[in-house]
């Protein structure tokens, strides 16, 4: 990992946002409903607010670069996993939903296999979710992902990647992922930054055999 | 909790393939906002929050009407970003700023505008910041909005409908005779004078060509 240090500097991303206040649940599902193609603006809704955001192209691309080096090191691990991306999560009795950068079912996985949808009312929530930090948000996310039981949130804002670990009703700080133990924040920090120094190729190649290295010592 | 109140830079969303009924309830659940402003054009909806800086245009081009109607007598409606909309048309949009002053009798005693019965406004303020995703010019013209001013921050152009599209012109209809000029000159003004000789300047220009003065 110590070899990616010529980062360029960067700072929080600059998404376009606009918060809405006072938006009716069945506002929030007509919305979702009429565009089932979207991709973009995510919306997170939070008991009446409404946040839309389009990212911008950076955090579009850390976004991908991080669950790009999940999948990588999940397959050579030979971990079964989901990468649901930026799926719609809502829970209609606490009133709040979220479309995450990245999201990923690990130790859930089985609970949802072969199911083309999930409804939390009846599947587990993703065990994974990835926050990309932007500078305008107006609603406090974590809240929102304690209240619906995301056990990992995995936060980064452009320079590092923070690992948090749902304990009761709060995040804590942790070295290492709990749903895929050999990620640690280091770790993915060092893909992330890596990938701006690298060309595709051989970013691919590093992180491939990072995942073996690590997979013969586990075993 | 960051406030959500008007952000320094304008923020600007799109969404596609909205149906007109949730528009509508967008709309119903904001009935007392004053900022997000909605455009929606048959399907796309455009959701803006403007800046400080594009506000503060808006608020000294509104006050610019509302002065020199008063000097002139004129009895002008400010309806401000009031939604104009027709489901007919699939349309809507709210203006940053918008006057009855032609009209203002027809509308005097309403509290709502239907436009399937009631006119448009006769004058829109239009701020130009970031590129729009909704063109809006087509919208005011498909209602039948007969003037525009629209501010780029730098100039103020006079658009005036013409045969359902919108051409430039020096002197204003709705509030003559004001000219597109002396609207940009009163903007700039408006940025170094102080804040009470602002429109002490507009009133005497006003009182010198008004039907008294003039």
């Amino acid at each position: 990992m110590s070899s990616a240090t010529a980062a360029r500097p960067r700072t929080l991303a600059v998404d376009d946002c606009v918060v809405l206040r006072h938006v009716s649940w069945d506002t929030y599902e007509q919305l979702l409903a009429d565009d089932e193609e979207r991709r973009v603006p995510r919306m997170t809704y939070d008991q009446g607010m409404l946040e839309l955001v389009t990212p911008s192209m950076p955090h579009e691309e850390d976004a991908q670069t991080i669950a790009k080096a999940v999948d990588i090191v999940a397959a050579i691990l030979g971990i079964p996993i989901r990468s649901v991306a930026s799926t719609t999560f809502r829970r209609k009795e606490l009133k709040r939903g979220f479309e995450a950068d990245a999201s990923f079912y690990i130790q859930s996985e089985e609970r949802i296999r072969g199911q083309r949808e999930v409804d939390l009312a009846a599947d587990p929530p993703p065990d994974v979710v990835l926050e990309m930090e932007t500078s305008r948000s107006a609603l406090d996310k974590l809240r929102l992902f304690a209240s619906m039981g995301i056990p990992e949130v995995w936060r980064c804002d452009g320079e590092r990647v923070t690992i948090l670990v749902l304990e009761g009703e709060s995040y804590r700080e942790s070295a290492a992922s709990d749903a895929l133990p050999v990620l640690t924040s280091e770790v993915l920090t060092g893909f992330l930054l890596d990938s701006r120094t690298m060309l595709s190729p051989a970013w691919f190649q590093k992180v491939s055999d990072w995942a073996r290295e690590h997979g013969a010592a586990a075993s | 909790m960051a406030t959500v109140a008007s952000p320094p830079v304008e923020q600007r969303i799109v969404l596609h393939d909205v149906a007109w009924e949730t528009y509508e309830r967008l709309l119903a659940d904001h009935v007392d906002r004053s900022a997000p402003r909605f455009t929606y054009d048959r399907g796309e909806l455009e959701i803006l929050s403007p800046g400080t800086e594009h506000e503060k245009d808006n608020r000294t081009l509104a006050l610019l009407v509302e002065l020199i109607a008063m000097e002139l007598e004129i009895d002008v409606s400010n309806v401000g970003s009031m939604t104009f909309k027709r489901e007919d048309l699939q349309r809507g949009f709210e203006p940053d700023s918008s006057f009855y002053i032609q009209n203002e009798e027809r509308v005097r005693e309403r509290t709502q505008i239907d436009l399937t019965s009631d006119p448009p406004p006769d004058l829109v303020i239009e701020i130009e910041a970031i590129t729009s995703a909704i063109p809006k010019l087509p919208l005011y013209a498909e209602v039948g909005v007969p003037e525009i001013w629209r501010s780029n921050g730098e100039r103020v152009a006079i658009l005036r409908l013409r045969e359902g599209t919108y051409g430039k012109a020096s002197l204003s209809a709705a509030l003559p005779p004001l000219t597109n000029h002396l609207l940009t000159d009163f903007l700039r003004a408006s940025r170094s004078l102080r804040r009470t000789e602002w429109p002490r300047q507009v009133r005497a220009w006003a009182n010198m060509s008004g039907p008294s003065g003039g």
